[in-house]
């Protein structure tokens, strides 16, 4: 097989509210457990503070981004320092507004079937982004 | 079927530039597969240009022994590019057209041993970046890309398998690790050096660094006395992250035998080994749960 | 659908006033939280401790890459005006650049591969879990920043 570049996970990982801790599980999951080999994550702190590298991967292959609230900063930060995501996940779609409730801001308590569903979606789109590039299509 | 990513100088100030251009044109009429890439395109490192260079096995087509869209292709980040010089395949004084098709045969071998071969680990995630910030290659390095990580190695410099370089000043030498260890190992925040006057041997431990991942030692690329330690890593341990070339340096040492400088590798061949070990090393981490 | 649950709600749960001083600024707690290496989740886990068990109704936070994102907001003006608190992960400092990204200083920052040079057996053993060694350095790290910020 040709060499097919990893798709990059951006999550935003934000201490403001519950939902940055559920983009941050649902980006490790999919980092560490369902597509280990496929992705690679960028640190967004790191992405918005100017580091070549991971601007770098981002401007030149696929990412997907994880916002925990429609302030959608991993997306706006990627696109704007960087290139616009392949894909945008807001965990709004999934579970309404986490930041309504501050249970799930450091640790996933009742939250472990969102956090399952979010990063089944993710490792869905790696593969599909994965199989476009190697189709050429992106 | 594989795709290709031929690539033309397409240069206008030498005669074998439109040879590259009419060839790649004709290769890519005939063969669906093949994308003709722009070494425009490649300077100002265009996105979707930039995926299909590294995405592809790529073949270059140099008009004159300058090769410039080889090393615009390197520089870019492709490795082990097959080149075709148009100087080595056609007699200047043939017509035009009797040289596009001498070279397009040339191509056309190569395009079909590339789809007859295995796919090769030759293609490999790599780009050479000039990042702009404290700690960026110099001119004079090298620098490779595997997935977001671009690792230096800089020129001149003489490199053992253990990660660790050597250069030479005057009559002493220079030791300190590489950037692509300072990358593996992560965040030092601990080092132990060993004293001044101390002799070590060529592959002899003298320190140890401490870092968020692993503890290791140093193990001297070369044999000799220690005759200066870098005092300040004691307290600033994270400049060999930072600056593994210059501020993160180790020890200066006089050396015993400077002839075992030839069993080191040199900067060319430590950046193939150290890409590949860093593969390995990512492959390591992301099945382990590590940093990534 | 989610199981509803009392509400928590972080921006209600602690008043404003608790968080300021007699200076009059609010105290920002600001964490690098890479989500890269495992000392950026030593750093979002001595937040936590420093929020909810160390310090609870001290600090304030607010997401980082909010700081980095948000130029219509007030969160900008926040970090200018509040007394700042970094905890760094590694040498990027990421936690810091963004506060001065936003016009703001650190008042008070942590390193917290710093810290871990001080007790090396507290080393994190994983992003995904960062061990018993994790946790301490964590708290050690909250630790730090409570003794250097005297709060």
């Amino acid at each position: 097989m040709p060499f097919l570049p990893k798709i990059g996970i951006i999550a935003c990982s934000g201490e403001g509210c519950s939902g940055g801790n559920i983009s941050r599980a649902a980006a490790l999951k999919v980092l560490h457990e369902l597509r280990p080999h496929k992705t690679l994550t960028i640190c967004l702190p790191l992405f918005l503070a100017g580091d070549s590298g991971e601007r770098g991967f981002a401007e030149i292959f696929p990412t997907i981004t994880i916002d925990g609230c429609s302030k959608m900063c991993a997306a706006r930060g990627t696109a704007r320092y960087s290139s616009e995501p392949a894909v945008k996940i807001n965990i709004e779609d999934y579970a309404g507004d986490m930041c309504l409730d501050d249970t799930e801001r450091w640790t996933i308590n009742h939250s472990t079937d969102i956090v399952n569903r979010i990063a089944e979606d993710v490792a869905r789109h790696v593969d599909r982004l994965r199989k476009e590039l190697e189709e050429g299509l992106i | 079927m594989v795709k290709l990513y031929v690539l033309p100088c397409a240069g206008y100030d030498r005669p074998g530039g439109a040879i590259t251009r009419a060839v790649a044109e004709r290769i890519a009429a005939e063969d669906e597969e093949v994308t003709i890439g722009s070494v425009a395109s490649l300077s100002a490192e265009r996105p979707g240009e930039m995926r299909s260079l590294l995405s592809s096995p790529v073949i270059v087509i140099d008009g004159c022994s300058m090769n410039c869209a080889r090393k615009i292709a390197e520089t870019r980040g492709a490795r082990n590019v097959q080149t075709v010089d148009v100087t080595q395949h056609t007699d200047p004084q043939d017509p035009e057209e009797k040289r596009v098709e001498a070279v397009i045969k040339v191509v056309r071998e190569i395009l079909r041993e590339s789809r007859e071969r295995p796919a090769s680990p030759k293609r490999e995630t790599t780009a050479t970046t000039a990042a702009p910030e404290a700690g960026a290659p110099e001119e004079n390095d090298l620098s490779i890309r595997v997935d977001k990580f671009t690792m230096t190695v800089r020129r001149g410099y003489h490199y053992s398998d253990n990660d660790f370089w050597v250069s030479v000043e005057g009559d002493l030498v220079r030791v300190g690790a590489t950037d692509v260890l300072q990358q593996m190992v992560s965040d030092i925040y601990y080092v132990e050096l060993e004293e001044v006057g101390k002799t070590v041997e060529l592959g002899d431990d003298a320190g140890r660094l401490e870092s968020t991942k692993t503890a290791m030692e140093i193990i001297i690329p070369i044999s000799g006395t220690i005759v200066e330690c870098n005092e300040r890593l004691v307290d600033s341990p994270e400049l060999i992250n930072e600056s593994p070339y210059d501020e993160g340096w180790l020890y200066v040492m006089r050396p015993t035998d400077l002839t075992e400088l030839e069993l080191l590798k040199n900067a060319e061949e430590y950046l193939e080994y150290a890409a590949a070990k860093a593969r390995k090393e990512l492959e390591r981490q992301t099945s382990g749960g590590g940093d990534s | 659908m989610r199981p509803q649950r009392p509400a928590r709600n972080s921006r209600d749960r602690l008043p404003v006033e608790a968080t300021v001083r007699m200076s009059g600024k609010r105290r920002l707690l600001i964490p690098c939280s890479g989500i890269g290496k495992a000392v950026g989740e030593v750093a979002r886990e001595a937040t936590r401790l420093l929020m909810e068990e160390l310090r609870p109704g001290t600090f304030e936070t607010v997401c980082l890459p909010l700081i980095m994102t948000d130029d219509e907001g007030d969160t900008g003006e926040l970090v200018r005006s509040s007394e700042v608190f970094a905890i760094d992960g590694c040498p990027k400092k990421c936690a810091t650049a963004s506060v001065k990204h936003a016009g703001g200083e650190v008042d008070h920052g942590v390193l917290v591969v710093r810290v871990l040079a001080k007790n090396r057996s507290h080393r994190p053993e994983s992003i995904v879990d960062i061990g018993e060694g994790g946790r301490q350095l964590a708290r050690d790290v909250a630790m730090t920043l409570i003794e250097e910020g005297g709060v």
